[in-house]
Formats: structure tokens, sequence, C-alpha cells
């Protein structure tokens, strides 16, 4: 028995006509019940993928009836059908053949190219809608900045917030290179705005994630210790 | 007239064009139109002329001579496209050969159940799926865009083309394909 690479193959009369072909032997339904059991030694070790599978199997159910017929002296299937698979495999070896013709036309990169497209849509004429002056347009652009003003007044609290963030990191980590420890309540001290406590807290916790302190907390609402690093 | 219009037409659309959209349009016979294409043929395809007629499953479309491939293709900065896989090719062949086929057809060849595949080349743009209306179910041929990377004008200049795409044996044996597809 011939043994075949455990390679994929594209289908199960590819791999037939492998295992012919290793034995150098023509297409027959000799040829086909000889290597039956190499086939099925194949579909076995190496399990086709399961969309192939039923074809595979299709062909292993072939192939044992071919083999049953030759070995039967009294062969009581019916005469069609048996006979196709042999002639099946010799069309797909035809196929493949010219595929060679395909593959090596695709392979040589003469590509034909097509007039392309223009990449920009032609305006054939130039409509402007009506009620359209200098003063409307004015108008409109004006709107649509009032529209936007939120959103510019957004971005601005935003950008402050940053740099404030940035402002107290630098102002505690000064202070904490000067005395070792202190608390959440030194910086905060009393009477300051919520904002700015949120502030601080951004900065600490940003201390926090670039290991330059250490921080501890007794419990809940407690005041936050805050100690070097070194 | 009507040859150097259809000619014109051709040049401006810068698309495939069907032969069958022409003869409405003119209004003439399909022999006419034929002719006409036939005509344009003869004065394009030849070594010095710098623009070729392509043709396939009825549409037409000019493209640039084969051996400017590699010039056109770098002055245009186009990348090549990635070989085939296996699968793909030998079912490009097989409609290449013997298109426009069913997909039974097409699984009674390969042995093996073709609907990924097929999916696979329709997405790429390789094939192209059609109804027979008298086969009452989809066939498929290989696109003009995939003539246009084998650097074909007419798939009749594939080697042995006409031995297989009208081929009796093949014939008898597609006619014994069971209606319903493989699995």
């Amino acid at each position: 028995m011939f043994e075949i690479e455990s390679e994929q193959f594209t289908g199960p009369l590819e791999l037939l006509l492998e295992l012919i072909e290793a034995e150098s032997l023509s297409i027959s339904e000799v040829s086909l019940a000889h290597v039956t059991e190499s086939y099925l030694a194949h579909i076995e070790k190496n399990e086709p993928p399961p969309d192939e599978l039923a074809d595979f199997l299709i062909v292993a159910t072939r192939l044992l009836l071919i083999k049953s017929r030759l070995l039967l002296p009294d062969p009581v299937v019916e005469e069609e059908d048996t006979s196709d698979l042999a002639a099946q495999l010799k069309m797909y070896k035809q196929f493949v053949e010219l595929s060679v013709h395909l593959e090596k036309q695709f392979n040589a990169h003469v590509e034909l190219f097509p007039r392309e497209k223009a990449d920009t849509i032609k305006i054939l004429e130039l409509v402007i809608p009506e009620g359209v002056t200098t003063t409307s347009l004015h108008e409109s652009f004006t709107k649509l900045l009032k529209n936007l003003e939120p959103f510019f007044n957004l971005k601005q609290v935003a950008l402050e917030r940053v740099v404030s963030v940035k402002e107290r990191f630098d102002e505690i980590r000064d202070a904490i290179m000067q005395r070792a420890r202190f608390t959440f309540r030194d910086i905060v001290g009393t009477g300051k705005s919520k904002v700015e406590t949120v502030i601080s807290f951004l900065a600490l916790l940003e201390l926090v994630k670039q290991r330059v302190v250490h921080v501890v907390q007794g419990d809940s609402f407690e005041d936050i210790e805050i100690k070097r690093i070194d | 007239m009507l040859t150097t219009n259809i000619e014109s037409i051709l040049f401006a659309a810068a698309k495939p064009i069907a032969l069958e959209q022409l003869r409405k349009y003119f209004d003439v016979s399909a022999e006419v139109v034929a002719e006409a294409v036939e005509d344009i043929r003869t004065r394009y395809n030849r070594e010095t002329s710098g623009i070729h007629l392509l043709e396939q499953e009825g549409k037409v479309q000019f493209v640039t001579n084969p051996d400017a491939s590699e010039d056109v293709a770098s002055f245009l900065k186009k990348d090549a496209t990635s070989p085939l896989t296996k699968p793909s090719l030998e079912t490009l062949t097989v409609i290449a050969y013997r298109g426009p086929v069913t997909r039974p057809e097409l699984e009674q060849i390969r042995g093996v159940n073709c609907g990924v595949i097929l999916r696979n080349l329709l997405i790429r743009g390789f094939i192209e799926e059609t109804q027979d209306r008298t086969r009452l179910q989809p066939v498929y041929s290989v696109s003009i865009d995939f003539m246009r990377k084998l650097g074909l004008t007419h798939l009749e200049e594939l080697p042995e083309y006409e031995s297989f795409h009208t081929n009796q044996s093949i014939d008898e044996l597609l006619k014994t394909t069971p209606d319903e597809s493989v699995v």
C-alpha cells in the first residue's frame, strides 16, 4: 500500500488521482479497486473538513461497490453508476491538466486595463438654489456658529481642567519631594470648591499611577495618607 | 456609421457594454451588432494597436494591449493580484472552459461541494452568476475582470478551448448529473 503525505486535498477526486498516479496506474475500475484501501486509510487518518466529509464518504462507498463487484463472481448490484467513477475521474484529470494553462496565464501578470472612470463627479451645470443671497449666506453662517457655541464652551472647560490637573500634579509632586509624607486633607485644605478637590484627587491618582507616591486610607471617608516612594 | 458610433460609445463608456443593449438602442438585429463588433475587433486587436477589444459573455470593453501590460501597470502603479489557491484555480478552470456552467455540473466534475468556493469567487468578482431560463437555475461564467487578469480578450485564446468547451464525452458525463446538487 502506498503512503500519501498528510496534505489537504481539494476534494476526494484529487486524493484518488494522487493515489492512482503514485502507483503509476491508469484510471480504470481495477486500479480504483486497488487503491480503495489506501483511500479509506487516508481519510481515516486525515479527516476531511466537515463540509467536505460527505463528498469523501460518497466516493468511499462507490469505491467499495466497485471493489465488491470485482470480487464477487456474480454481481447483484445494478450496472450503472459503478463505472461512472472511473470516467468521472478521467474527466477531473483533464480539467486539472487544463488548470495548468490557466495558472500560467494568471501568474504571467499580463493584465489588460480598462479605461478608468473619473474620480470626481462631474457637475454639468452650476445650479444655485432659490433665495440664496449674500445676506442669507451670512445669516446661516452666523446661525451655524451659534449652534456650535455649546460645543466650543465644553472644549474650553475640558482644556482648563487638563491644565489644572497638570498644575496640581506638579504641586503635589514638589510637596512630596520636600516632605516624605502628608495627608490628602493637607493638600485640599478647608473651604475649597468641589471642583478643586476633584482636580487634586485626579492629580493624586496620576501620581499613584506613575508610582511616585503610595497612598493608604484606613476606612471610607477617612483622610488619605500619602507617602513618597523612594 | 453604426460601427463608428458603437466604437465611440465603447470608448466613452469606460465599462463593459452588453451587445444586447447596443442592439436595442440602435434597433438592429443581433447579427448587425455582431458584425460591427467584429469589424472593431479586427481593426483593434493587433500588435500595433494600444487598445484591444475584450469580449466575454455578450459584453464588450476596450482594454489595453496585453504586450503593454507591464508598463501600464507600473506607470499607473497597479498592484498585481495574489496567486490563486488550488481550489480556486480548479473551479475557475472548469468555469472558464465550460461556462456558463451550473453548480451541479461543476460539482460533478470536481466531485466536491462547491457552495463556499463559488461564493468566494463571486465576492472577488472573478465569476458572474446569471439565471438560465431554460435550465431554470443559476449558471456561472468568468467575469470580464477575471479575463483582464488573465490577459485574454477572448476565452478562445485559452489552449484547447474549443475541444473542451464543446466536448461530447464531457457533455455525456454531465448529463448523468443528478438534478439536485451534491449534498
